[in-house]
């Protein structure tokens, strides 16, 4: 090997050594404020391909009219259940707490655009951002519940990262019993309720909502089912698990909870 | 390699990742992908066995495929980094790749990247649960995918 192959080799191994920084680098910060916003550039040139380009007219109409039925519906399903919930308050405490959502929440649509290569990871693509006033942080819901939270908005594309990310740490609370904990997920379709003490009683089939502990989340939200409950643990508290009200992996329509400026 | 080589590459790469983010749900066995995008980048560092241009290559699909819906910003451009430059690496090296030796580059390549991207993305995951139940059935697909793609549009 004479010293210009040396010197192209070294120079292939010094090449390589900047690529795995760089890309360590990135993974080292990857809840970075740089990250996100480099994320948020992909997403705007993906969005140029992301364009449906063959709708027709008639077509685009008809969506417009199935968006504003299904807004309307998920805001209705969405009001029964708060009203069902005081209603019950009501009637056992006597004394009525408000929980409604604050008028100044709209339901933006979007639908779903793409997925990740691996089924496991927690991240979707919807066809909504900052041009719909979507910003980071906000709740995505679908018509059977909370799926997740907006992590970055690009112009016209956003990423969600689910619920059922294990780095969540969801406040819930459970429909009868009103008995509050913090949910970590243990796949796509099962989650675990921490912090329910053995001497509190939850029953297989409760509803579990959002409760209203954290300002990240809005309360009363869909989250799940309770489908079983062990007091064999050896702590003192109980094992609880619930089976997500969504189902991710086939999920098309989504909202965003946005909260309008007036 | 002519401009136009490097064109189609780049509308290649483009075209498989909007396969990958918008239609890998077409041919997903179980919940199992294959890495079409590792495929395409392993075959082009065969044919092209240029490192640092595999290397470049890589890094670039790695790092947009990140960005659009990567749970970890910066884990494919390392793997695809990797899988392109050593496979560039060893076959020009090597020169002619027997039969045997590309089953074995292949097996290593998806097998090494499948365990890496899955290890670090797929971090809260039991180990052993995720080699054995989700990084080797995915790497076992591409090696697959690979390999009928070698039987019809064979590289030497």
């Amino acid at each position: 090997m004479n010293s210009h192959q040396k010197i192209k080799v070294i120079r292939e191994w010094i090449y390589l050594g900047i690529a795995i920084v760089t890309s360590i680098f990135f993974i080292l910060f990857n809840n970075s404020s740089f990250n996100n916003t480099l994320s948020k550039f992909g997403l705007d040139a993906f969005s140029i391909l992301n364009y449906d380009y063959f709708s027709l007219r008639e077509k685009a109409s008809l969506e417009k009219e199935i968006i504003l039925i299904k807004q309307k519906l998920v805001k209705l399903s969405q009001d029964k259940k708060l009203f069902e919930e005081a209603f019950k308050e009501n009637i056992r405490l006597k004394n009525l707490l408000s929980i409604e959502l604050p008028e100044s929440l709209s339901y933006v649509y979007a639908r779903v655009t793409g997925k990740p290569a691996s089924s496991l990871q927690n991240t979707l693509l919807i066809n909504a951002g900052t041009e719909k006033n979507i910003v980071d942080g906000e709740m995505v819901i679908s018509e059977d519940g909370f799926i997740g939270v907006i992590k970055n908005a690009g112009k016209y594309l956003s990423k969600v990262t689910l619920i059922s990310n294990p780095s969540n740490k969801i406040p819930v609370v459970t429909e009868h019993s009103k008995i509050s904990g913090i949910m970590l997920s243990l796949n796509k379709k099962t989650a675990e309720i921490l912090e329910i003490t053995k001497s509190q009683s939850v029953e297989i089939g409760e509803k579990v909502f959002t409760s209203d502990f954290s300002k990240l989340y809005y309360p009363n939200l869909l989250i799940g089912e309770i489908i079983s409950v062990s007091d064999s643990s050896a702590t003192i508290n109980k094992k609880v698990i619930i089976k997500y009200a969504a189902d991710f992996l086939n999920v098309k329509d989504v909202f965003i909870i946005h909260k309008s400026k007036e | 390699m002519e401009i136009r080589t490097y064109i189609q590459n780049i509308a290649i790469i483009i075209l498989l990742i909007i396969i990958q983010v918008k239609f890998s749900y077409l041919y997903s066995i179980s919940d199992i992908r294959p890495d079409i995008l590792l495929v395409f980048l392993v075959r082009q560092s065969i044919k092209y066995p240029s490192p640092t241009r595999s290397l470049i290559r890589g890094f670039l699909a790695g790092i947009i495929i990140d960005l659009l819906i990567g749970d970890v910003i910066g884990v494919s451009s390392l793997i695809y980094s990797l899988a392109g430059f050593f496979t560039s690496y060893y076959k020009r090296n090597k020169g002619y790749l027997a039969l045997s030796n590309k089953f074995i580059l292949f097996s290593v390549i998806f097998i090494v990247a499948s365990t890496i991207f899955y290890l670090v993305t797929l971090s809260h995951y039991p180990l052993l649960k995720n080699i054995f139940f989700v990084a080797l059935p995915s790497a076992i697909y591409g090696i697959i995918i690979i390999w009928i793609i070698q039987v019809f549009k064979p590289l030497k």
